[in-house]
């Protein structure tokens, strides 16, 4: 699923749009967020700044720690005179609780609210002016939020956010009003969007102890039980510099640039960590099957599957993410090809191998063409998983799904802000920002057997969720 | 596409692609146009503006081929990749009367199938390489695009000729492409977004090919035959008409080399650029209500046309939608979802294409928040039209535009883009690094003056979708409400 954002993606420049949603400027094929080495160790860093191979997409990290945890990472790109600064709290829906979901993406709006120097509306002011613009957004494992602004306007956008971190302003009134601004968000992406109202009854009938179940922008009821005193309490316990990695990408030097980040974060104090987040999925033992009924044009669903997530996915990581270029990614994937050009079954089908922390789901999501049936749909796509599970891959449809991956990883490193977020998710969601550079030798190293072997372990009716979209009249919804 | 124009365009809905690519390739074709600059407005004492960024880009080559095919070589270091656009100044606006949508089915089609390849083949060929090559139309231009490892280069090149040179257009082909597209046009009924964007382009083209949906009417595609599509190839692909853009770490005779082996011998054809008459201006103010009764949130839209992209005031112009609509800190952003919660999104752009620009604001409010919003945002237009902006706003809003517009030209697609979309508009096409100088020069009454002449009086475009039974009555308030059924923005008048 696409983390939420602050603010509509149209209001910020193009090149950031492509950010978050792993998309390249030029295409790519499923909406494949690089997925970083996770258990290969860790390499030394790399100082040689020369330039890339196509197989090797090493490029000069500088590191630091600072005394109170925090993490930086400073990446040099003279490309155009333009910075990135981003920064991950290793905190999103995953740590919320029930009754209060949602807080973790309603509390990302109100950090741009006012602080102790810059009141309510004054950072956009100060940043804008100064020639910058800022987004942020939530997901189930990670809160992110970045600046993008000329070199000069450095030292104001890090005042902005230290003042932020250090004195920010929690109002009622505040609150009242963002979480409207919120509620409005939720129509747009569940309300009014069948695939998005889909998305969440899936991961609520998919997972059944683990926070993953509800959705990131929460229950409506538990938007409106929020408070100001919730929202204190989730900044004191998350908001801390142990718990964030700040990523500064693009046109600086790297040394005066740490010294001024030294200078800014360094003297905002640690915390106790968080606590860990200890959920569970028990193992599904039987199909759940789930249906939501609205107005809607055309059937569609989706299936899922339990997978690893980062934590401890291994290996089976990469054997899975190819598994999602073979069946998803591009005109030549074995879905596309089955379901939308052999036979009129679908309008589309994407494959998702999900970026979770803890137990994680690969997705099949599709929509039906007009005259086919779900049943007929869904017999479709379980045929190719089963049958990816059966008979190894050849070596060229291998070597394909290899080389997509790399190239979709090749793409996100077209900007600043690009590297930024791979480094920075890669520390969240792997341990460590050099992880990024493994994942083409990882990827590599993959073998049809582990193809085959991954889709037969997961792909498993015992181990599957489907959920439907069944179109109703509108006048059936349209009651109170 | 991305927007080095300083302006920024969102063509609206995009079809839905086969796959997950439904996101990213609107994002490589659409969103990149969507970049709203923007603008800023401040309180605060002194506002510093920003440096001027040093672009620097290097020497555009351009080179044009005895058949007359335009090729922009661009060498940039850095990643080992090349992107490769080809723009064929032709799009939906061109499609004739009674075919809409033909623009958006050839282009579908031109990636499925050609030189001998079945459309798996021509598929398979591209993602065994790790590439991308699709096409997209809109109102005007078609776009393709590819992006290869550099070291397929030559490769990649030789596929995208194919590509636009010998098509195969096999009949399941069209056929499929054309249940497709029709199917998007069923979902398009599930997206309140795409139907707002539409109807507002039937109201303020009225009369004009803009008025005209790039993805076709329901019924319209279904008239679509192959013989139409092979028709339109003919008639709109040959070196003479087409602009090539090469942006990578390519040198002139490797570029040289391949382009003349994969186009040297593709000919000229006629030149006729046909002419799109002047975009209508929108006379009175009525409200076109669109009706989804299963609606819990209602999409705005108000348009008018405003001045042409290479009108000199043009940055000045972007400089007043900057502090009216564009940033977050800007005027409709700050009184409508910061003040009062009424709105997840709300921003104005600037849109310019051939035939002229429009000014649009696009917000989507709870229904009984709708005709709130709507006052709103009709008072803070008219009151930027009458009153113009301060001296701070001025300063922040010069500031913010200059300072993003590096962004535009970061990434190598982006810079491909830039050059041929500021061709297709009659622009230097590297004019994009001059763009934050003149930003700078901007004056306050330049800004005030763009600003009176770019949003002039009160006749404008308005678009709500939403239930009609809820708002059909209090929209009235603000213009003649008329109401249409959602299927008439995807079916037409017929």
């Amino acid at each position: 699923m696409t983390p939420l954002r602050r603010s509509h993606p149209a209001i910020v420049p193009a090149v950031l749009l492509v950010l978050l949603a792993g998309a390249p400027g030029v295409v790519a094929n499923p909406p494949h967020r690089a997925r970083i080495a996770a258990h290969v160790p860790a390499a030394a860093r790399d100082r040689n700044p020369a330039a890339m191979a196509a197989g090797d997409l090493r490029f000069p990290i500088t590191r630091e720690r600072l005394a109170n945890g925090l993490e930086i990472l400073v990446v040099e790109d003279h490309t155009v005179p333009v910075v990135t600064l981003f920064t991950f709290f290793r905190t999103g829906s995953r740590h919320e609780r029930t009754g209060r979901t949602g807080i973790s993406h309603l509390f990302e709006h109100l950090m741009f609210n006012g602080a102790k120097k810059y009141g309510p509306g004054a950072f956009d002011r100060a940043l804008e002016s100064r020639g910058g613009t800022s987004n942020a957004f939530t997901s189930e494992d990670v809160t992110g939020y970045y600046e993008v602004f000329p070199p000069a306007a450095l030292p104001t956008v890090v005042d902005l956010e230290v003042d932020r971190l250090t004195g920010l302003t929690l109002t009622e009134a505040s609150l009242k009003s963002e979480r409207e601004v919120v509620k409005e968000e939720r129509r747009e992406r569940v309300e009014e969007d069948p695939m998005g109202a889909l998305d969440e009854l899936l991961q609520a009938t998919a997972y059944l102890a683990h926070p993953y179940h509800w959705p990131v922008v929460g229950w409506p009821a538990d938007l409106d039980a929020i408070t100001v005193d919730d929202c204190r309490e989730y900044f004191r316990v998350h908001y801390a510099p142990n718990n964030a990695v700040l990523v500064l990408s693009g046109d600086v030097e790297p040394r005066a640039a740490l010294e001024a980040l030294r200078k800014g974060y360094g003297a905002i104090p640690s915390q106790e960590p968080a606590p860990a987040v200890v959920a569970d999925e028990p193992e599904q033992k039987g199909e759940r099957r789930a249906f939501l009924r609205r107005p809607a044009q055309l059937p569609a669903l989706a299936i899922a599957f339990h997978v690893p997530g980062t934590k401890d996915g291994g290996a089976t990581l990469f054997a899975l993410d190819l598994v999602q270029t073979i069946l998803g990614g591009g005109e030549s994937s074995r879905l596309q090809q089955a379901l939308v050009r052999d036979r009129p079954l679908a309008t589309s089908v994407q494959a998702e191998n999900l970026d979770r922390i803890d137990p994680s789901l690969f997705v099949v999501r599709a929509e039906a063409r007009p005259g086919a049936t779900l049943d007929a749909l869904e017999r479709g796509i379980v045929a190719e998983l089963e049958r990816l599970g059966r008979e190894p891959v050849s070596d060229r449809e291998l070597q394909k799904a290899k080389n997509q991956a790399r190239m979709d990883l090749l793409r996100q490193l077209k900007t600043s802000a690009g590297k930024a977020e791979l480094l920075g998710s890669a520390a969240v969601f792997f341990g460590a920002p050099e992880k990024l550079f493994e994942r083409p030798q990882a990827l590599e190293q993959v073998t049809a057997e582990q193809v085959r072997a991954a889709a037969a372990r997961f792909f498993r009716a015992d181990n599957r969720t489907v959920v439907q979209l069944v179109p109703a009249e509108p006048e059936e919804k349209a009651g109170p | 596409m991305n927007d080095a124009l300083g302006s920024c365009a969102n063509p609206g809905a995009r079809r839905r692609v086969g796959m997950a690519a439904a996101m990213t390739a609107a994002m490589a074709f659409g969103a990149a146009f969507a970049a709203a600059p923007p603008s800023s407005v401040a309180a605060g004492a002194s506002t510093p503006v920003a440096p001027a960024a040093s672009t620097a880009v290097p020497a555009l080559d351009t080179i044009v081929l005895k058949n007359g095919l335009s090729v922009d070589r661009l060498e940039r270091r850095g990643l080992p990749l090349v992107e490769l656009l080809l723009l064929v100044p032709t799009g939906s606006a061109a499609d004739p009367p009674g075919k809409e949508g033909l623009a958006s089915l050839t282009a579908a089609l031109l990636s499925r199938g050609s030189a001998g390849k079945s459309a798996a083949q021509f598929a398979e060929e591209v993602e065994y390489l790790g590439g991308v090559l699709q096409a997209d139309a809109d109102a005007d231009r078609t776009l393709v695009a590819g992006e290869f490892a550099a070291r397929d280069f030559e490769t990649g090149l030789g596929l995208l000729a194919g590509m636009v040179r010998r098509p195969a257009f096999a009949d399941e082909e069209v056929a499929r492409e054309r249940d497709l597209l029709v199917a998007a046009r069923d979902a398009a009924l599930d997206a309140p977004e795409a139907l707002a964007e539409e109807a507002l382009a039937r109201v303020l083209y009225a009369g004009h090919p803009y008025a005209r949906p790039v993805e076709g009417f329901r019924p319209t595609l279904r008239t679509l035959t192959r013989d139409d599509v092979t028709g339109w190839h003919a008639r709109h692909f040959a070196a003479g008409k087409v602009l090539l853009a090469v942006v990578g770490p390519i040198d002139a005779t490797r570029a040289r080399r391949a382009i003349d082996r994969a186009f040297g011998d593709w000919p000229r054809g006629v030149m006729e650029m046909e002419r799109l008459p002047a975009m209508p201006r929108v006379a009175g103010r009525d409200i076109l209500l669109i009706d989804r009764p299963e609606a819990t949130q209602s999409q705005i839209r108000m348009a008018q046309a405003t001045l042409g992209r290479t009108d000199p005031a043009w940055p000045a112009l972007a400089v007043g939608n900057a502090v009216l609509g564009g940033a977050f800190s800007s005027r409709l952003n700050d009184e409508i979802r910061v003040k009062r919660g009424l709105a997840y999104g709300i921003e104005s752009r600037l849109l310019p294409r051939r035939a002229g620009a429009t000014f649009e604001v696009a917000t989507a409010t709870r229904n009984e928040k709708a005709t709130e919003s709507l006052g709103l945002l009709l008072e803070l237009v008219g009151r930027m039209q009458k009153e113009g902006l301060g001296e701070e706003e001025l300063a922040a809003g010069k500031s913010y535009l200059a300072g993003l517009a590096p962004l535009r030209i970061e990434s190598p697609d982006a810079l491909a883009s830039a050059i041929l979309q500021r061709r297709l508009l009659g622009l230097d096409p590297t004019g994009f690094v001059r763009f934050p100088d003149e930003l700078r020069a901007v004056r306050l009454d330049d800004a005030n003056a763009a600003v009176r002449r770019g949003l002039p009086g009160e006749d404008r475009a308005i678009v709500v979708v939403g239930p009609a039974a809820a708002l059909k009555e209090p929209l009235g308030r603000y213009g003649k409400v008329t109401v249409r059924p959602a299927a008439w923005v995807v079916d037409g008048d017929r």
